[in-house]
Protein backbone atom coordinates (compact mmCIF):
# COMPACT_ATOMS: atom_id res chain seq x y z
CA UNK A 1 0.00 0.00 0.00
CA UNK A 2 2.84 2.33 0.95
CA UNK A 3 4.58 1.39 -2.31
CA UNK A 4 1.45 2.25 -4.26
CA UNK A 5 1.24 5.59 -2.48
CA UNK A 6 4.81 6.44 -3.44
CA UNK A 7 4.19 5.41 -7.05
CA UNK A 8 1.07 7.58 -7.25
CA UNK A 9 2.92 10.48 -5.63
CA UNK A 10 5.78 10.29 -8.12
CA UNK A 11 3.35 10.11 -11.03
CA UNK A 12 1.59 13.20 -9.64
CA UNK A 13 4.90 15.05 -9.28
CA UNK A 14 5.80 14.06 -12.83
CA UNK A 15 2.50 15.32 -14.15
CA UNK A 16 2.96 18.62 -12.30
CA UNK A 17 6.49 19.10 -13.61
CA UNK A 18 5.41 18.12 -17.11
CA UNK A 19 2.49 20.47 -16.96
CA UNK A 20 4.66 23.25 -15.60
CA UNK A 21 7.28 22.88 -18.29
CA UNK A 22 4.69 22.92 -21.04
CA UNK A 23 3.10 25.91 -19.35
CA UNK A 24 6.44 27.77 -19.37
CA UNK A 25 7.00 26.86 -22.98
CA UNK A 26 3.53 28.03 -23.91
CA UNK A 27 4.00 31.34 -22.13
CA UNK A 28 7.32 31.97 -23.95
CA UNK A 29 5.97 31.12 -27.37
CA UNK A 30 2.37 32.17 -27.02
CA UNK A 31 1.90 34.58 -24.15
CA UNK A 32 5.29 36.29 -24.34
CA UNK A 33 6.24 36.96 -27.94
CA UNK A 34 2.96 35.97 -29.62
CA UNK A 35 4.58 35.04 -32.92
CA UNK A 36 2.33 34.23 -35.82
CA UNK A 37 2.84 31.82 -38.67
CA UNK A 38 5.30 33.02 -41.29
CA UNK A 39 3.94 33.08 -44.86
CA UNK A 40 5.81 31.29 -47.62
CA UNK A 41 6.22 32.38 -51.20
CA UNK A 42 4.74 30.12 -53.83
CA UNK A 43 7.30 28.20 -55.84
CA UNK A 44 7.72 30.47 -58.85
CA UNK A 45 10.32 31.22 -61.47
CA UNK A 46 12.98 33.69 -60.38
CA UNK A 47 14.04 36.82 -62.22
CA UNK A 48 17.02 35.00 -63.75
CA UNK A 49 15.08 31.91 -64.88
CA UNK A 50 15.52 31.21 -68.63
CA UNK A 51 11.84 31.63 -69.44
CA UNK A 52 11.75 35.13 -67.90
CA UNK A 53 12.03 37.90 -70.50
CA UNK A 54 14.28 40.68 -69.30
CA UNK A 55 15.02 44.03 -70.95
CA UNK A 56 11.84 44.25 -73.04
CA UNK A 57 10.85 47.47 -71.27
CA UNK A 58 13.34 49.98 -69.87
CA UNK A 59 13.77 49.91 -66.10
CA UNK A 60 12.61 52.62 -63.72
CA UNK A 61 15.52 54.77 -62.51
CA UNK A 62 15.74 56.23 -59.00
CA UNK A 63 17.81 59.02 -57.49
CA UNK A 64 20.40 57.93 -54.90
CA UNK A 65 18.69 57.00 -51.63
CA UNK A 66 15.16 57.58 -53.03
CA UNK A 67 12.44 54.97 -53.22
CA UNK A 68 9.24 56.90 -54.05
CA UNK A 69 8.07 56.26 -57.62
CA UNK A 70 9.82 59.04 -59.61
CA UNK A 71 7.50 61.29 -61.58
CA UNK A 72 10.01 61.53 -64.42
CA UNK A 73 9.72 57.78 -65.01
CA UNK A 74 5.94 57.66 -65.54
CA UNK A 75 6.22 57.02 -69.27
CA UNK A 76 8.33 53.90 -68.67
CA UNK A 77 5.83 52.74 -66.07
CA UNK A 78 2.93 53.17 -68.49
CA UNK A 79 4.87 51.28 -71.15
CA UNK A 80 5.26 48.35 -68.75
CA UNK A 81 1.58 48.56 -67.74
CA UNK A 82 0.49 48.57 -71.39
CA UNK A 83 2.68 45.54 -72.15
CA UNK A 84 1.18 43.64 -69.21
CA UNK A 85 -2.38 44.53 -70.24
CA UNK A 86 -1.84 43.51 -73.84
CA UNK A 87 0.05 40.26 -73.21
CA UNK A 88 -1.62 39.15 -69.98
CA UNK A 89 1.83 38.14 -68.74
CA UNK A 90 3.04 38.40 -65.19
CA UNK A 91 6.06 40.37 -64.04
CA UNK A 92 8.92 40.14 -61.58
CA UNK A 93 10.04 43.57 -60.38
CA UNK A 94 13.76 43.42 -59.59
CA UNK A 95 15.05 46.31 -57.49
CA UNK A 96 18.62 47.40 -56.91
CA UNK A 97 20.55 50.19 -55.23
CA UNK A 98 24.13 51.40 -55.18
CA UNK A 99 24.29 52.11 -51.44
CA UNK A 100 27.61 51.25 -49.80
CA UNK A 101 25.85 49.24 -47.09
CA UNK A 102 24.95 45.90 -48.67
CA UNK A 103 21.91 45.44 -46.44
CA UNK A 104 20.61 48.97 -46.98
CA UNK A 105 21.01 48.43 -50.73
CA UNK A 106 18.96 45.22 -50.53
CA UNK A 107 16.06 46.75 -48.65
CA UNK A 108 16.15 50.02 -50.57
CA UNK A 109 15.97 47.99 -53.79
CA UNK A 110 13.07 46.02 -52.33
CA UNK A 111 11.25 49.22 -51.33
CA UNK A 112 11.71 50.54 -54.87
CA UNK A 113 10.29 47.34 -56.34
CA UNK A 114 7.29 47.69 -54.00
CA UNK A 115 6.83 51.33 -55.05
CA UNK A 116 6.74 50.29 -58.72
CA UNK A 117 4.32 47.49 -57.87
CA UNK A 118 1.95 49.95 -56.20
CA UNK A 119 2.23 52.29 -59.17
CA UNK A 120 1.36 49.43 -61.54
CA UNK A 121 -1.63 48.54 -59.37
CA UNK A 122 -2.75 52.16 -59.75
CA UNK A 123 -2.42 51.64 -63.54
CA UNK A 124 -4.84 48.72 -63.31
CA UNK A 125 -2.49 45.72 -63.06
CA UNK A 126 -3.65 43.24 -60.38
CA UNK A 127 -1.12 42.77 -57.57
CA UNK A 128 -1.35 38.98 -57.90
CA UNK A 129 0.32 39.21 -61.31
CA UNK A 130 3.46 40.72 -59.80
CA UNK A 131 6.29 39.57 -57.56
CA UNK A 132 9.14 41.62 -56.13
CA UNK A 133 12.78 40.87 -55.48
CA UNK A 134 15.84 42.93 -54.67
CA UNK A 135 19.45 42.23 -55.54
CA UNK A 136 20.77 45.29 -53.71
CA UNK A 137 24.25 46.15 -54.95
CA UNK A 138 24.52 42.90 -56.89
CA UNK A 139 22.05 43.35 -59.74
CA UNK A 140 22.79 40.57 -62.23
CA UNK A 141 24.24 42.03 -65.38
CA UNK A 142 25.22 45.20 -63.58
CA UNK A 143 23.19 48.33 -63.09
CA UNK A 144 21.81 49.77 -59.91
CA UNK A 145 19.45 52.40 -58.52
CA UNK A 146 16.62 51.08 -60.66
CA UNK A 147 13.81 48.55 -60.89
CA UNK A 148 13.93 46.24 -63.89
CA UNK A 149 11.09 44.21 -65.37
CA UNK A 150 11.21 40.46 -65.90
CA UNK A 151 8.12 39.25 -67.77
CA UNK A 152 6.87 35.73 -67.18
CA UNK A 153 5.05 34.28 -70.20
CA UNK A 154 1.53 33.04 -69.67
CA UNK A 155 1.35 29.35 -68.91
CA UNK A 156 4.32 29.49 -66.53
CA UNK A 157 3.83 28.82 -62.83
CA UNK A 158 1.55 31.31 -61.15
CA UNK A 159 2.79 33.53 -58.36
CA UNK B 1 62.25 24.70 14.76
CA UNK B 2 58.54 25.18 14.38
CA UNK B 3 59.01 28.90 14.79
CA UNK B 4 61.66 28.87 12.08
CA UNK B 5 59.29 27.14 9.65
CA UNK B 6 56.58 29.61 10.53
CA UNK B 7 58.84 32.61 9.85
CA UNK B 8 60.31 31.03 6.78
CA UNK B 9 56.81 30.43 5.47
CA UNK B 10 55.76 33.97 6.23
CA UNK B 11 58.89 35.33 4.55
CA UNK B 12 58.20 33.21 1.47
CA UNK B 13 54.59 34.38 1.37
CA UNK B 14 55.68 38.01 1.70
CA UNK B 15 58.24 37.51 -1.04
CA UNK B 16 55.59 35.98 -3.27
CA UNK B 17 53.18 38.81 -2.59
CA UNK B 18 55.97 41.31 -3.24
CA UNK B 19 56.76 39.51 -6.47
CA UNK B 20 53.12 39.63 -7.47
CA UNK B 21 53.02 43.33 -6.67
CA UNK B 22 56.13 43.94 -8.73
CA UNK B 23 54.75 41.87 -11.57
CA UNK B 24 51.53 43.84 -11.53
CA UNK B 25 53.38 47.12 -11.37
CA UNK B 26 55.75 46.20 -14.18
CA UNK B 27 53.42 44.28 -16.47
CA UNK B 28 49.88 45.16 -15.72
CA UNK B 29 49.40 48.15 -13.47
CA UNK B 30 49.52 51.04 -15.86
CA UNK B 31 47.61 49.67 -18.82
CA UNK B 32 45.37 47.29 -16.88
CA UNK B 33 46.83 44.26 -18.61
CA UNK B 34 47.46 41.35 -16.25
CA UNK B 35 50.69 39.42 -16.71
CA UNK B 36 50.39 35.65 -16.72
CA UNK B 37 53.45 33.43 -16.45
CA UNK B 38 53.38 30.55 -18.92
CA UNK B 39 55.50 27.60 -17.91
CA UNK B 40 57.03 25.36 -20.55
CA UNK B 41 54.41 22.95 -21.89
CA UNK B 42 55.30 19.28 -21.86
CA UNK B 43 54.26 16.64 -24.38
CA UNK B 44 54.52 15.94 -28.11
CA UNK B 45 52.43 18.99 -29.13
CA UNK B 46 53.42 21.08 -26.13
CA UNK B 47 55.48 23.62 -28.06
CA UNK B 48 52.70 24.38 -30.54
CA UNK B 49 50.12 24.60 -27.76
CA UNK B 50 52.25 26.95 -25.68
CA UNK B 51 53.04 29.19 -28.62
CA UNK B 52 49.38 29.54 -29.62
CA UNK B 53 48.32 30.04 -26.01
CA UNK B 54 50.72 32.95 -25.65
CA UNK B 55 49.26 34.55 -28.77
CA UNK B 56 45.69 34.01 -27.53
CA UNK B 57 46.49 35.64 -24.19
CA UNK B 58 48.11 38.63 -25.88
CA UNK B 59 45.16 39.00 -28.29
CA UNK B 60 42.69 39.07 -25.39
CA UNK B 61 43.73 42.63 -24.61
CA UNK B 62 43.30 41.94 -20.89
CA UNK B 63 46.12 39.43 -20.34
CA UNK B 64 49.76 39.25 -21.39
CA UNK B 65 51.93 36.15 -21.48
CA UNK B 66 55.11 36.66 -19.46
CA UNK B 67 58.22 35.80 -21.38
CA UNK B 68 60.11 33.93 -18.71
CA UNK B 69 57.21 31.92 -17.36
CA UNK B 70 58.35 32.42 -13.79
CA UNK B 71 57.91 35.05 -11.11
CA UNK B 72 54.92 36.15 -9.10
CA UNK B 73 51.31 36.48 -10.14
CA UNK B 74 49.16 34.11 -12.16
CA UNK B 75 50.80 31.08 -13.74
CA UNK B 76 49.76 28.62 -16.40
CA UNK B 77 50.97 25.05 -16.46
CA UNK B 78 50.11 22.50 -19.08
CA UNK B 79 50.95 19.60 -21.29
CA UNK B 80 49.75 18.61 -24.73
CA UNK B 81 49.87 15.33 -26.59
CA UNK B 82 48.22 14.56 -29.92
CA UNK B 83 46.52 17.96 -29.79
CA UNK B 84 44.81 17.38 -26.47
CA UNK B 85 45.64 19.62 -23.56
CA UNK B 86 45.77 19.44 -19.80
CA UNK B 87 45.85 23.02 -18.63
CA UNK B 88 45.97 24.51 -15.17
CA UNK B 89 45.77 28.04 -13.81
CA UNK B 90 47.52 28.83 -10.53
CA UNK B 91 47.04 32.02 -8.57
CA UNK B 92 49.75 34.19 -7.03
CA UNK B 93 49.91 31.94 -4.01
CA UNK B 94 50.38 28.87 -6.15
CA UNK B 95 46.90 27.57 -5.42
CA UNK B 96 45.17 25.74 -8.27
CA UNK B 97 42.27 27.78 -9.69
CA UNK B 98 41.35 25.11 -12.24
CA UNK B 99 42.91 22.12 -13.94
CA UNK B 100 40.99 21.17 -17.09
CA UNK B 101 41.32 18.57 -19.81
CA UNK B 102 40.62 19.75 -23.36
CA UNK B 103 39.99 16.87 -25.72
CA UNK B 104 38.60 18.30 -28.99
CA UNK B 105 40.04 16.84 -32.16
CA UNK B 106 42.00 19.96 -33.11
CA UNK B 107 44.80 21.50 -31.08
CA UNK B 108 43.64 25.01 -31.96
CA UNK B 109 40.16 24.41 -30.51
CA UNK B 110 41.68 23.11 -27.28
CA UNK B 111 44.11 26.00 -26.90
CA UNK B 112 41.40 28.57 -27.66
CA UNK B 113 39.09 27.00 -25.06
CA UNK B 114 41.88 26.96 -22.47
CA UNK B 115 42.74 30.61 -23.22
CA UNK B 116 39.09 31.66 -22.83
CA UNK B 117 38.84 29.79 -19.52
CA UNK B 118 41.91 31.66 -18.29
CA UNK B 119 40.46 35.02 -19.35
CA UNK B 120 37.18 34.26 -17.59
CA UNK B 121 38.88 33.03 -14.39
CA UNK B 122 41.12 36.09 -14.10
CA UNK B 123 38.90 38.89 -15.44
CA UNK B 124 35.39 37.44 -14.90
CA UNK B 125 34.75 38.48 -18.50
CA UNK B 126 34.40 36.47 -21.70
CA UNK B 127 37.29 35.61 -23.97
CA UNK B 128 37.24 35.75 -27.74
CA UNK B 129 39.77 33.07 -28.72
CA UNK B 130 37.25 30.31 -29.42
CA UNK B 131 34.78 32.57 -31.21
CA UNK B 132 34.28 32.55 -34.98
CA UNK B 133 33.93 35.19 -37.67
CA UNK B 134 31.76 34.79 -40.76
CA UNK B 135 32.04 37.09 -43.75
CA UNK B 136 31.20 37.34 -47.43
CA UNK B 137 34.33 37.09 -49.54
CA UNK B 138 34.91 37.38 -53.28
CA UNK B 139 37.52 35.30 -55.07
CA UNK B 140 37.83 35.01 -58.84
CA UNK B 141 34.51 36.76 -59.31
CA UNK B 142 32.57 34.37 -57.08
CA UNK B 143 31.08 35.54 -53.82
CA UNK B 144 30.79 32.95 -51.05
CA UNK B 145 30.50 32.89 -47.27
CA UNK B 146 33.57 32.00 -45.24
CA UNK B 147 34.07 31.28 -41.53
CA UNK B 148 37.39 31.86 -39.76
CA UNK B 149 38.81 31.60 -36.27
CA UNK B 150 38.88 34.86 -34.32
CA UNK B 151 42.57 35.25 -35.21
CA UNK B 152 41.85 34.87 -38.93
CA UNK B 153 43.23 31.34 -39.15
CA UNK B 154 41.44 28.26 -40.54
CA UNK B 155 39.39 30.13 -43.12
CA UNK B 156 36.71 27.77 -44.41
CA UNK B 157 34.39 28.31 -47.35
CA UNK B 158 30.98 27.23 -46.02
CA UNK B 159 28.81 27.87 -49.09
CA UNK B 160 29.46 26.67 -52.61
CA UNK B 161 26.46 27.09 -54.93
CA UNK B 162 26.51 29.80 -57.58
CA UNK B 163 23.57 31.75 -56.16
CA UNK B 164 24.01 35.26 -54.81
CA UNK B 165 24.27 35.29 -51.02
CA UNK B 166 24.89 37.73 -48.17
CA UNK B 167 24.27 38.94 -44.60
CA UNK B 168 25.68 35.98 -42.64
CA UNK B 169 25.00 35.92 -38.88
CA UNK B 170 26.59 33.45 -36.49
CA UNK B 171 24.71 32.16 -33.47
CA UNK B 172 26.23 31.50 -30.06
CA UNK B 173 29.39 29.43 -30.29
CA UNK B 174 29.45 29.73 -34.07
CA UNK B 175 27.45 26.51 -34.48
CA UNK B 176 24.52 27.85 -36.50
CA UNK B 177 24.67 30.44 -39.23
CA UNK B 178 21.79 32.31 -40.82
CA UNK B 179 22.33 33.96 -44.19
CA UNK B 180 20.39 35.22 -47.18
CA UNK B 181 20.45 33.20 -50.38
CA UNK B 182 18.93 33.96 -53.78
CA UNK B 183 19.01 30.27 -54.74
CA UNK B 184 15.23 30.31 -55.32
CA UNK B 185 15.51 33.50 -57.37
CA UNK B 186 14.33 35.52 -54.37
CA UNK B 187 16.03 36.57 -51.13
CA UNK B 188 15.37 33.83 -48.55
CA UNK B 189 16.89 33.21 -45.12
CA UNK B 190 18.79 29.94 -44.83
CA UNK B 191 19.88 28.32 -41.56
CA UNK B 192 23.07 26.29 -41.77
CA UNK B 193 24.53 23.94 -39.17
CA UNK B 194 28.28 24.45 -39.47
CA UNK B 195 29.05 21.14 -37.74
CA UNK B 196 27.62 18.92 -40.46
CA UNK B 197 26.97 21.44 -43.24
CA UNK B 198 23.24 20.73 -43.39
CA UNK B 199 21.05 23.69 -44.24
CA UNK B 200 17.44 24.56 -44.92
CA UNK B 201 15.48 27.60 -45.99
CA UNK B 202 13.64 28.92 -42.95
CA UNK B 203 12.10 32.17 -44.19
CA UNK B 204 10.82 32.62 -47.74
CA UNK B 205 7.98 35.11 -47.47
CA UNK B 206 7.13 37.17 -50.57
CA UNK B 207 9.65 39.99 -51.08
CA UNK B 208 13.23 40.07 -49.79
CA UNK B 209 13.95 38.39 -46.45
CA UNK B 210 17.41 39.39 -45.26
CA UNK B 211 19.64 40.77 -42.53
CA UNK B 212 18.79 37.99 -40.06
CA UNK B 213 20.63 38.49 -36.76
CA UNK B 214 20.76 36.00 -33.89
CA UNK B 215 19.79 37.02 -30.39
CA UNK B 216 22.58 36.40 -27.89
CA UNK B 217 20.88 33.30 -26.49
CA UNK B 218 20.37 31.97 -29.99
CA UNK B 219 16.60 31.51 -29.62
CA UNK B 220 15.42 34.34 -31.85
CA UNK B 221 16.26 36.07 -35.11
CA UNK B 222 15.61 39.69 -36.02
CA UNK B 223 15.45 40.46 -39.73
CA UNK B 224 13.87 42.59 -42.45
CA UNK B 225 10.87 41.24 -44.34
CA UNK B 226 8.50 42.95 -46.74
CA UNK B 227 5.59 40.59 -47.29
CA UNK B 228 3.16 43.07 -45.73
CA UNK B 229 3.99 45.71 -48.32
CA UNK B 230 6.96 47.49 -46.79
CA UNK B 231 10.48 46.71 -45.59
CA UNK B 232 9.98 46.26 -41.83
CA UNK B 233 11.79 44.70 -38.87
CA UNK B 234 10.47 41.34 -37.71
CA UNK B 235 11.37 38.92 -34.97
CA UNK B 236 11.33 35.22 -35.85
CA UNK B 237 11.80 31.90 -34.15
CA UNK B 238 15.03 30.19 -35.22
CA UNK B 239 12.95 27.56 -37.00
CA UNK B 240 11.51 30.41 -39.08
CA UNK B 241 8.02 29.04 -38.71
CA UNK B 242 6.73 31.95 -36.65
CA UNK B 243 7.28 35.69 -36.92
CA UNK B 244 6.25 38.95 -35.31
CA UNK B 245 6.37 42.42 -36.85
CA UNK B 246 8.18 44.98 -34.67
CA UNK B 247 8.03 48.18 -36.74
CA UNK B 248 5.30 49.97 -38.71
CA UNK B 249 6.53 52.79 -40.94
CA UNK B 250 6.38 53.87 -44.59
CA UNK B 251 10.19 54.06 -44.73
CA UNK B 252 12.92 51.43 -45.18
CA UNK B 253 13.83 49.59 -41.98
CA UNK B 254 16.87 47.32 -42.05
CA UNK B 255 19.97 45.88 -40.30
CA UNK B 256 18.46 44.85 -36.94
CA UNK B 257 20.76 43.73 -34.11
CA UNK B 258 19.78 42.50 -30.65
CA UNK B 259 20.62 44.15 -27.36
CA UNK B 260 22.54 41.91 -24.96
CA UNK B 261 19.58 41.29 -22.69
CA UNK B 262 17.44 40.19 -25.63
CA UNK B 263 14.54 42.56 -25.11
CA UNK B 264 15.55 45.35 -27.49
CA UNK B 265 16.59 45.61 -31.11
CA UNK B 266 18.61 48.40 -32.72
CA UNK B 267 17.98 48.97 -36.41
CA UNK B 268 18.32 51.53 -39.21
CA UNK B 269 15.51 53.51 -40.78
CA UNK B 270 15.52 56.17 -43.48
CA UNK B 271 12.32 57.72 -42.11
CA UNK B 272 14.18 60.97 -41.52
CA UNK B 273 16.02 61.04 -44.85
CA UNK B 274 19.44 59.42 -44.49
CA UNK B 275 19.44 56.22 -42.43
CA UNK B 276 19.41 56.77 -38.66
CA UNK B 277 19.57 54.40 -35.70
CA UNK B 278 16.46 53.47 -33.70
CA UNK B 279 15.73 51.08 -30.84
CA UNK B 280 12.50 49.10 -30.49
CA UNK B 281 11.42 46.60 -27.84
CA UNK B 282 10.90 42.94 -28.70
CA UNK B 283 7.18 43.49 -28.23
CA UNK B 284 7.19 46.22 -30.89
CA UNK B 285 5.69 49.64 -30.17
CA UNK B 286 7.22 53.06 -30.65
CA UNK B 287 10.85 53.11 -31.75
CA UNK B 288 13.23 55.53 -30.08
CA UNK B 289 15.85 57.34 -32.16
CA UNK B 290 19.49 57.18 -31.13
CA UNK B 291 20.99 60.58 -31.81
CA UNK B 292 24.46 59.94 -33.18
CA UNK B 293 25.00 63.23 -34.97
CA UNK B 294 25.88 61.38 -38.17
CA UNK B 295 23.82 61.94 -41.31
CA UNK B 296 24.21 58.38 -42.55
CA UNK B 297 24.23 55.46 -40.07
CA UNK B 298 24.32 51.79 -41.07
CA UNK B 299 25.35 48.34 -39.72
CA UNK B 300 24.69 48.94 -36.01
CA UNK B 301 25.69 46.34 -33.41
CA UNK B 302 25.32 46.35 -29.66
CA UNK B 303 28.33 45.57 -27.45
CA UNK B 304 28.01 42.57 -25.14
CA UNK B 305 27.76 44.81 -22.05
CA UNK B 306 25.01 46.92 -23.63
CA UNK B 307 26.97 50.11 -23.08
CA UNK B 308 28.00 50.89 -26.65
CA UNK B 309 26.72 50.74 -30.18
CA UNK B 310 29.17 50.37 -33.05
CA UNK B 311 28.03 51.46 -36.49
CA UNK B 312 29.24 52.77 -39.84
CA UNK B 313 28.91 56.52 -39.83
CA UNK B 314 29.16 58.90 -42.76
CA UNK B 315 29.25 62.64 -42.50
CA UNK B 316 29.69 63.78 -46.07
CA UNK B 317 33.05 62.09 -46.58
CA UNK B 318 34.12 58.49 -46.38
CA UNK B 319 32.91 55.93 -43.87
CA UNK B 320 34.18 55.34 -40.34
CA UNK B 321 33.49 52.78 -37.66
CA UNK B 322 32.05 54.78 -34.80
CA UNK B 323 31.47 53.66 -31.21
CA UNK B 324 28.55 55.46 -29.57
CA UNK B 325 28.25 55.55 -25.78
CA UNK B 326 24.53 55.20 -25.06
CA UNK B 327 24.71 56.80 -21.61
CA UNK B 328 26.69 59.91 -22.51
CA UNK B 329 25.77 60.14 -26.18
CA UNK B 330 29.45 60.58 -27.03
CA UNK B 331 30.92 59.20 -30.26
CA UNK B 332 34.42 57.89 -30.84
CA UNK B 333 35.82 57.10 -34.27
CA UNK B 334 37.34 53.67 -33.82
CA UNK B 335 38.42 53.07 -37.40
CA UNK B 336 38.59 55.78 -40.03
CA UNK B 337 37.55 54.42 -43.48
CA UNK B 338 36.31 51.24 -41.77
CA UNK B 339 32.86 49.77 -42.39
CA UNK B 340 30.41 47.16 -41.11
CA UNK B 341 31.58 46.65 -37.51
CA UNK B 342 30.79 43.55 -35.49
CA UNK B 343 31.52 43.09 -31.79
CA UNK B 344 33.47 40.20 -30.37
CA UNK B 345 31.85 38.28 -27.50
CA UNK B 346 34.28 39.93 -25.08
CA UNK B 347 32.55 43.28 -25.69
CA UNK B 348 35.96 44.86 -26.26
CA UNK B 349 37.15 44.00 -29.76
CA UNK B 350 35.47 45.03 -32.99
CA UNK B 351 36.01 43.48 -36.42
CA UNK B 352 35.36 45.61 -39.49
CA UNK B 353 36.17 45.89 -43.16
CA UNK B 354 39.02 48.24 -44.06
CA UNK B 355 40.46 48.61 -47.56
CA UNK B 356 39.22 45.18 -48.62
CA UNK B 357 40.63 43.38 -45.58
CA UNK B 358 39.12 42.22 -42.31
CA UNK B 359 40.67 43.95 -39.31
CA UNK B 360 40.18 43.64 -35.55
CA UNK B 361 40.44 46.71 -33.35
CA UNK B 362 40.79 46.76 -29.56
CA UNK B 363 38.20 49.40 -28.61
CA UNK B 364 40.12 50.21 -25.41
CA UNK B 365 43.64 50.64 -26.74
CA UNK B 366 42.91 51.23 -30.43
CA UNK B 367 45.42 48.48 -31.29
CA UNK B 368 44.61 47.11 -34.76
CA UNK B 369 45.40 43.81 -36.49
CA UNK B 370 44.59 42.71 -40.01
CA UNK B 371 43.36 39.13 -39.73
CA UNK B 372 42.02 38.31 -43.20
CA UNK B 373 43.26 39.58 -46.56
CA UNK B 374 43.72 38.14 -50.02
CA UNK B 375 40.09 38.47 -51.16
CA UNK B 376 39.09 40.87 -53.92
CA UNK B 377 36.27 41.99 -51.63
CA UNK B 378 35.20 41.30 -48.05
CA UNK B 379 31.86 42.46 -46.68
CA UNK B 380 29.33 41.91 -43.89
CA UNK B 381 31.47 40.30 -41.16
CA UNK B 382 29.59 38.70 -38.27
CA UNK B 383 31.23 37.64 -35.00
CA UNK B 384 29.74 34.73 -33.09
CA UNK B 385 28.50 35.47 -29.58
Amino acid sequence: MRYLFYRVSWVAVGLCVGGLSSCVKWSREGGGDRLSEAPRRANVAGYLAPQVKRGKVAGIGFAAGAWEMPKGERLKLRAAATYLKVTGERVILAGSAKESSAEYARQLGQQRALAVQQALVAEGIPANRMATVSFGRDMPGGGGDEVQFGFVPTGEKAF
Amino acid sequence: MGVFIHWAGTAALLAQLAGAAVAWGADGGADGVVAVGVEEFLGSTGDSAEQLLRLDLDRSGTLRAREDGVGGGWRLRGSSSAGRIDGALLDAQGAMVFNNHYADADLRDNVHAFADDVVTAITQGRGLAASKLAFVGSREGRRQIYVADSDGERIQQVTSDAALKGSPSLGPGGVLMAYTSWQSGFGDVVLKDLRDGRERTILSAPGTNSGAAFSLDGTRLALTMSYQGNAEIYMASVSGSRVRRLTHARSVEFSPAWGPEGNRVVFCSDAGGGPQLYVVGRQGGAAERVETGYRHNTSPEWSADGVHLAFTGRQGGGPAVVVHDLASGQNRVLLARGEEPTWAPDGRHVAAVLDGALVVVDSVTGRRRTIVRGFSEIREPSWSR
